[in-house]
């Protein structure tokens, strides 16, 4: 029973097996025989177990709501994607070969009708009374901007009515028959299905082919649903998240914006901002494909119909998007409210005030300034240090809204931010850029400091000098005149 | 879907068009990789990113998975594989960074952080002030020892499996659970909190 010297190291070699019930029956009732004569292996094993015991009082977290439901969506969708519905779709065709041949036909014929009805503008969308003040200049022109760009979320739309045949694959002659010479009435297969689940892998075989459709669908859709909502939230919300699905306009900045703001920016930032956007950005974007189909699939339900039925298919989209709207907003508020304390080390004065503007965005009323909201967003961001994210989030901002009121303030901020996450060479570009677009902005001098010591640390010593001469001239003619605090935002 | 389906039998599921079967894997296992992922980064913000990249991940590889090692072991391997990759860009990023100073934002020690203040209130106000404490001695350790320490005490895996996720062989994945576990005795010791604190120490054996 008394315990050899070689019994002790191999029975110590087994405790840790036997501490987390590794073991299999023979070796644990070895070390179970062992241990009472055993005082050292004993004494091994409470230590042990003392140090499990008490790392058990760490708290299991709980995993975050934010990104759970697009999670869920992706996987959805690819999951049919990878059930090809392409395939299924193939296969039908082949199997009715002259059927097949004329339902190839008449889809081509409404897609030529559907492209006709959207590029035209919709009758309703010139006549119908619009409860919302004339478009801000700014509004004008961001919608111009986004209309037209060529998203594939937009072709999402686009396949409703051979959707609705393929769903119904045993008798797809006649709903074809009877859906496409009248696009304008949405075929009544389209309509029921809830979901229609094929649809989005569907469109996306589409996609190549029919981008250019898309785009010009975008528009058309955009403008038409935007301006023949009944109320004004609807109407922005339903316009926006329509356009360009990245919701200029609605809800999604905002909830996205903080959960997984690359989302909604990081994708306008490439062609125009210079932010790279490095380390958080890839994380984040990710996320983008699955946010956008979601959406997608829940504007294609209804988007084709948008804007030439006022009927039923606008009425259901807006309580669509209205309950999102809220139900994101909230979410989107928590977050911020949750993660201000933990920034608030500097004085809590600067942390409340994007907090305040973040609650007003999320007032139906104020809900218009995305552009606000996601400013704090990134703002939100900083303070956390997740200093690449918010440059992702600013240059998104910044690329889709140069001639917003604020986006000098963005701007700057943009350069800020990517100068703390290491990004020196676009930050010194954002700052060029500042200059470039606001040369008689208050902040022009921080921008030029900014500048001078960025290039100082690009080993640039030359040009650094020059942008700092540059800065004590403008100081000294700025001097005379009101001086201006440094980061005062516009109204 | 039935709870008595193994992960595997899910994932073969979901592999075979069922959404459903993910979404039970998801509720089955997203909190605790997130638990892991937090103590590993000791950051929420990215802890929330890696989890769902790791989970994005789990989807775009459904397509090719085979049920030769255990769904679990699959996806610790992958959140495992995410934030070492993060973990390297992060330690770069912070070596490129201009402002030294301005660090991450949040200076407070990773137990701070980690406490976090809107939890249920404890009822066991002993367990409530030593947790930043046990945060702080596992944020101490290395992080090759952390990981085998979460995955095992924390997340259940075997060592057999830890092996596989960390891809280092299972004697190596033992010696360093026993020096993650005198790590932490030897830091809580530090920090005045003893192993016979915990009333039911010494004489439990896991089972």
């Amino acid at each position: 029973m008394s315990p050899a010297l070689p019994d002790c190291s191999r029975i110590d070699e087994l405790l840790l097996d036997y501490a987390y019930g590794e073991l299999d029956d023979a070796r644990r009732r070895e070390v179970e025989a062992h241990l009472p004569g055993c005082p050292s292996c004993r004494g091994a094993l409470a230590q042990m177990q003392g140090t499990r015991s008490l790392m058990r009082a760490l708290p299991q977290e709980p995993a975050p709501q934010a990104g759970l439901e697009s999670l869920l969506d992706y996987a959805q969708k690819a999951a049919e994607r990878r059930h090809s519905p392409a395939r299924r779709w193939r296969g039908l065709l082949a199997a009715l070969p002259v059927g097949g041949l004329l339902a190839a036909l008449l889809l081509l014929v409404t897609r030529q009708k559907n492209l006709e009805e959207v590029v035209l503008p919709p009758p309703q969308a010139q006549v119908a009374p619009s409860p919302r003040p004339p478009a801000s200049p700014a509004e004008e022109k961001e919608m111009a901007e986004q209309a037209p760009q060529p998203r594939a979320k937009m072709l999402y739309s686009f396949n409703n009515n051979s959707n609705a045949v393929d769903d119904r694959a045993d008798r797809p002659l006649p709903s074809i028959a009877s859906a496409p010479p009248a696009p304008a009435k949405p075929s009544p297969l389209a309509q029921s299905a809830p979901r229609p689940p094929a649809e989005s892998s569907k469109s996306a075989v589409a996609a190549d082919r029919l981008s250019a459709v898309g785009g010009a669908r975008s528009g058309g859709k955009g403008s038409g649903s935007s301006l023949t909502g009944p109320s004004q939230l609807g109407l922005l919300e339903g316009g926006a998240a329509d356009r360009d699905g990245q919701a200029a306009l609605g809800a999604a900045p905002v909830s996205k914006a903080d959960r997984k703001p690359m989302a909604v920016a990081a994708e306008p930032a490439q062609p125009a901002a210079p932010a790279p956007a490095r380390s958080a950005a890839p994380a984040r974007r990710q996320l983008a494909p699955a946010a956008e189909a979601a959406e997608a699939d829940e504007v294609g339900s209804v988007a084709p119909e948008g804007a030439a039925s006022a009927d039923k298919a606008p009425v259901r989209y807006q309580v669509k998007a209205e309950s999102d709207f809220y139900a994101e907003r909230e979410m989107a508020k928590k977050k911020v409210e949750r993660f201000a304390p933990a920034a608030a080390e500097p004085p809590p004065a600067p942390a409340a005030a994007p907090r305040a503007e973040a609650k007003a965005a999320s007032r139906p009323s104020e809900g218009a300034d995305l552009f606000a909201a996601r400013l704090s967003m990134a703002q939100a961001d900083a303070r956390r240090g997740e200093h690449a994210a918010a440059a992702a989030v600013l240059a998104g901002l910044v690329a889709e809204q140069p001639s917003h009121p604020r986006a000098a303030e963005a701007l700057l901020l943009l350069a800020e931010e990517q100068a703390r996450a290491g990004q020196s060479e676009a930050a010194a570009a954002t700052c060029a850029t500042f200059l470039n677009r606001h040369p008689a902005d208050p902040r022009a001098s921080r921008a030029l400091a900014l500048r001078a010591e960025l290039l100082q640390r690009l080993g640039r010593s030359d040009e650094a000098a020059r942008v700092r001469a540059e800065q004590r001239r403008l100081d000294a003619d700025s001097a005379a005149p009101a001086p201006t605090p440094a980061a005062a935002p516009p109204p | 879907m039935s709870e008595s389906f193994t992960d595997e039998k899910l994932m073969l599921a979901y592999k075979a068009g069922d959404a459903r079967a993910f979404e039970q894997l998801v509720l089955r296992h997203r909190g605790s990789v997130f638990n892991f992922l937090l103590r590993m980064t000791g950051q929420r913000q990215r802890a929330e990113d890696l989890l769902q990249e790791t989970w994005l991940k789990v989807v775009r590889s459904a397509g090719s998975w085979e049920p030769k090692a255990k769904f679990t072991t699959w996806v610790f391997t992958i959140a495992r594989n995410l934030t070492t990759d993060s973990m390297r860009r992060e330690s770069y990023r912070k070596a490129e960074s201009l402002d030294a100073s301005d660090k991450d934002g949040d200076e407070r020690s990773l137990g701070e952080r980690m406490a976090s203040p809107d939890a249920a209130p404890d009822r066991q106000a002993h367990a409530a002030a030593v947790r930043p404490s046990l945060e702080r001695a596992l944020a101490a350790l290395p992080a090759e020892q952390r990981e085998v320490f979460l995955l095992r005490e924390c997340h259940g895996v075997a060592f057999k499996e830890i092996a596989e996720v960390t891809g280092v062989p299972e004697n190596t994945v033992k010696s360093r659970m026993r020096y993650a576990l005198e790590g932490l005795r030897k830091q809580l010791a530090a920090m005045g909190i003893e192993g016979d604190m915990a009333e039911d120490g010494a004489a439990t054996v896991a089972r």
